[in-house]
């Protein structure tokens, strides 16, 4: 399935999409057999909950990396499939610029963000209190059980698995071409 | 402005800048370089392939040198205006970070050799494979401990054999990013360090790290791991 590409190779997605993504889900069903979590129907639910629970953090770890991954995967659409100037309403175009600048300045400053970025984890638009924000998260955190008011938008995966066969050690290539996949 | 770095190999001070360059004097303080492999990327194969050790080397490493240069630039500049607020800020992110990743990577380089000079090759006696005994019974017990303990490493991080200055023994210490063994155990000295980041193993082994642990021990330079064991300990 090369319909990513060229944000994402075949090879990329086939490693990422299946073996990690989709392997994740058979993880979490076995780790969550014979417990409550089992007849939650969402991902979402899963990661709430556990987060609370500290007995519950292997099943926390794997249900957040679904998240992640599932917020990831469900907002990439084929290369300029999508065009942020007809997608972004006004509203949205006024908050970029207001808390950003524009959309240009936002994706420089989403790109410091990830040149910044130390270790694994994702890096998230998020909504707190009405505001936008880039938010860095690292390992298998995820943004919207930190606090009750964040409403996640859009991330990006800043595990090395996601650009390190594409795009080696160059993250500014990985952001400048997610924009050209992003669901706008 | 442009800033020109001479020649990359062992030499310690920069040369200096071209013409229009903006306000501050430059007195360009040593600078840290990518060093040497004895190796070429090519000889650590199939255990660690090419293609993962010329990404690893000459793009992840050279980035934490560059980065670690900037930051100890912009050290020296703050520390020029007497802003000691900035200074902490930057050894406590930038410098931990890139500093911690330069060294770290430096040290890795010499604890992995190909086959053909010894890597993978045990000892039949030596100081350090008979205190490792001690300690976890055998040097097979050791690996299984150690790569159990590499394996469960969250995210990015490594994993390492140091000798404790303290109790002058060995232990395995895990540690996150690029942070260095001696922000845990102030007096230790690592014997070996393994990268469990996924550029260190994504490409051959995907996200299969345990793999990658089994098999990484096939080029692990025990002669140079005995020379940091031996210059630590206390008879």
């Amino acid at each position: 399935m090369d319909c990513l590409y060229p944000f994402m190779s075949e090879k990329s997605f086939e490693q990422h999409f299946h073996h990690i993504y989709l392997e994740g889900y058979k993880k979490l069903n076995g780790l969550v057999q014979a417990t409550p979590y089992a007849d939650f129907g969402e991902i979402h639910r899963v990661v709430h909950l556990s987060s609370s629970h500290l007995g519950d953090i292997e099943i926390f770890n794997a249900a957040a990396d679904i998240r992640n991954h599932q917020v990831f995967f469900d907002t990439l659409v084929p290369w300029d499939f999508v065009d942020p100037d007809k997608a972004l309403g006004r509203m949205t175009r006024r908050e970029l610029f207001v808390q950003f600048g524009g959309l240009e300045a936002f994706k420089i400053e989403f790109l410091k963000h990830a040149k910044k970025f130390k270790g694994s984890g994702w890096l998230w638009l998020i909504n707190r209190n009405s505001h936008l924000e880039i938010m860095s998260v690292y390992n298998n955190a995820t943004p919207e059980v930190l606090e009750e008011r964040i409403v996640p938008i859009f991330c990006l995966d800043m595990w090395e698995h996601s650009y390190v066969e594409d795009y080696g050690a160059d993250v500014e290539a990985y952001v400048d071409a997610f924009w050209h996949s992003l669901n706008w | 402005s442009l800033l020109f770095f001479s020649s990359m190999q062992n030499i310690s001070k920069t040369v200096s800048i071209c013409r229009n360059v903006s306000t501050r004097s430059v007195s360009l303080a040593a600078k840290h370089t990518l060093p040497d492999l004895s190796y070429d990327y090519g000889e650590l194969a199939p255990y660690i392939g090419a293609r993962i050790m010329e990404l690893h080397h000459s793009k992840h490493h050279q980035t934490y040198v560059n980065n670690y240069n900037a930051a100890l630039d912009q050290i020296a500049e703050a520390q020029e205006k007497g802003d000691t607020e900035t200074v902490a800020k930057i050894e406590g992110s930038a410098v931990r970070f890139n500093g911690g990743g330069h060294h770290n990577h430096t040290l890795f380089w010499k604890v992995l050799a190909p086959k053909k000079s010894g890597g993978g090759e045990i000892p039949e006696s030596s100081k350090l494979v008979s205190d490792i005994s001690s300690e976890w019974g055998s040097v097979k017990k050791f690996q299984e401990t150690f790569n159990a303990r590499a394996a469960g490493v969250q995210g990015s991080g490594w994993c390492w054999l140091i000798h404790n200055g303290e109790t002058n023994k060995l232990e395995i210490l895990t540690t996150p990013n690029q942070d260095q063994p001696k922000l845990y155990v102030k007096d230790c000295t690592p014997v070996l360090g393994i990268d469990v980041w996924e550029h260190a193993y994504y490409l051959d082994y995907e996200n299969r790290r345990p793999d990658y642990l089994k098999n990484i021990w096939e080029v692990v330079n025990w002669k140079q791991m005995e020379e940091f064991h031996s210059s630590a300990v206390k008879e």
